[in-house]
């Protein structure tokens, strides 16, 4: 369209000068601000998609991380309960002297087993050593604290409030966009009108929401 | 009334013709215009190319970041339930089984301590203890009968991870991070390369600058097709390097 309307009007007047002008720089904003809404619109994947993850992770890392804690927990229950029965063979063997052998043997023997049982409890809940041969992953999973989850909490709305950023700067882009199409839209009309059949006002029109869009797209920065 | 014209009029010279414009111009304007029509063309056509290829490359991205949001949903799945089985399937038996393993070993220490009765039922107790820990029972606790994870304090769980992991090695090598990286590249790729279209808008602008403004056709053209010239390189640059 912009061949035959240069073609056709080449050196006819302002009007057709001000109508070269426009639609070059229609062009121009229009590539702008096409590369400001891709660059927003990729960005704002990229926060969102990294959002998405983190909120997984944070909830495998809440999982993950339990097991090992829940069953070191229960496990020392285990050993403890055994110790406290050892303890109260040891005092029944005090105020019962016929089962004072017994008692006091059973005892020693709860509470030897005790003891280990809580050695080996306390292992359940420990994080593998990096030659365990588990992954380094799933060691950082079973040693994840409480410090970190709320660190990948903070992160993950950090995330969300960048991707909110981005997708407001790929709407304004867009909007600022539809200008300069209807802009390119006045300034084709002016064109098929001609200088005679008062399209002035059109090419007036078109630079208006040229000038709009340019703020418009600028405003994005805002964001 | 036949013939109204008369001799007179009959000689009479013709009417002169218009006239006619130089030559030179005639032929001098078309170049011209032909080279503001190829600029204005081949910018269009430059940027309609580009536009496709940052579409596929912005869709490459786009795909990629799924896919990664996709395997870190897959890799949490798979590490949660690794570690459910192993910390709440297994190590629960194992643990019961330790017990009873330690207590009858304790009861064989103090047996000889005590005699009679006494002694009787420590060995009994020591017999059922054996039983619970006695490898027809243990067969279903991995953890506990396994050889492989033997510790000195009763059984090493982090062995027992480790293996239950490797079980499907394709799910320990997911990377979700590394899909994303490669999403970030051609994200970048996208966006450069739409970058360099500014640079074509311009020499588009140039173009229709030249239609506008005769007078300085020749220096907006000159102007026009440079800056599409180094958009093209540009182009080819990010292509390349990207």
């Amino acid at each position: 369209m912009e061949v035959e309307v240069a073609h056709g009007v080449e050196g006819r007047g302002k009007l057709q000068k001000w109508l070269a002008v426009l639609v070059g720089i229609s062009a121009v904003v229009a590539a702008s601000l096409a590369t400001l809404d891709l660059h927003s619109s990729k960005r704002y994947e990229d926060f969102s998609g990294r959002s998405t993850r983190l909120s997984v992770n944070l909830f495998g890392r809440i999982a993950g991380s339990s097991f090992p804690f829940t069953g070191e927990g229960i496990s020392s229950q285990i050993a403890l309960f055994r110790a406290i029965q050892a303890s109260s063979r040891e005092v029944v063997s005090t105020v019962e002297p016929e089962a004072e052998a017994l008692e006091a043997a059973l005892a020693r023997a709860d509470k030897a087993a005790a003891d280990r049982l809580t050695e080996l409890a306390a292992t359940i809940g420990d994080v593998p050593a990096p030659d365990s041969g588990v992954d380094p992953l799933v060691r950082s999973v079973i040693g994840t604290s409480e410090d970190d989850l709320r660190g990948l909490a903070e992160q993950q709305n950090r995330m969300l409030d960048e991707a909110t950023r981005y997708s407001n700067r790929s709407s304004r882009a867009i909007f600022a966009l539809s200008l300069v199409a209807l802009a390119t839209v006045l300034l084709g009309l002016a064109a098929v009108m001609g200088a005679r059949s008062g399209a002035a006002p059109l090419v007036g029109g078109a630079g208006a929401f040229l000038v709009i869009a340019i703020g418009w797209g600028l405003t994005a920065f805002l964001e | 009334m036949a013939d109204v014209t008369s001799a007179d009029d009959r000689s009479a010279p013709p009417p002169p013709e218009p006239p006619v414009e130089p030559v030179a111009e005639v032929v001098g304007e078309p170049p011209a215009r032909r080279g503001v029509a190829i600029l204005l063309a081949v910018s269009a056509l430059v940027a309609a190319v580009i536009g496709g290829r940052v579409a596929f490359r912005s869709f490459t991205a786009t795909s990629l970041w799924q896919s990664s949001v996709r395997e870190e949903t897959k890799q949490a799945a798979a590490y949660v339930e690794q570690l459910r089985f192993v910390y709440t399937s297994e190590q629960p038996v194992a643990f019961a089984l330790a017990e009873a393993k330690f207590r009858a070993e304790e009861l064989a220490k103090v047996a000889p301590t005590v005699g009679g009765l006494d002694r009787i039922v420590i060995e009994l107790e020591q017999a059922i203890q054996e039983y619970l820990s006695s490898d027809a029972i243990a067969e279903s606790s991995p953890l506990f009968n396994d050889e492989r994870y033997r510790s000195e304090v009763g059984f090493d769980i982090a062995r027992r991870v480790a293996d239950a992991r490797n079980e499907d090695p394709d799910l320990v090598a997911i990377d979700p991070e590394k899909t994303r990286q490669a999403g970030n590249r051609a994200s970048t790729h996208a966006i450069r390369l739409l970058a360099t279209t500014i640079v074509i808008a311009f020499a588009f602008m140039f173009g229709t600058f030249a239609q506008g403004f005769p007078g300085r056709r020749q220096a907006f053209l000159t102007v026009g097709y440079a800056l599409l010239g180094l958009g093209a390189v540009s182009a080819v640059v990010v292509e390349v390097v990207s």
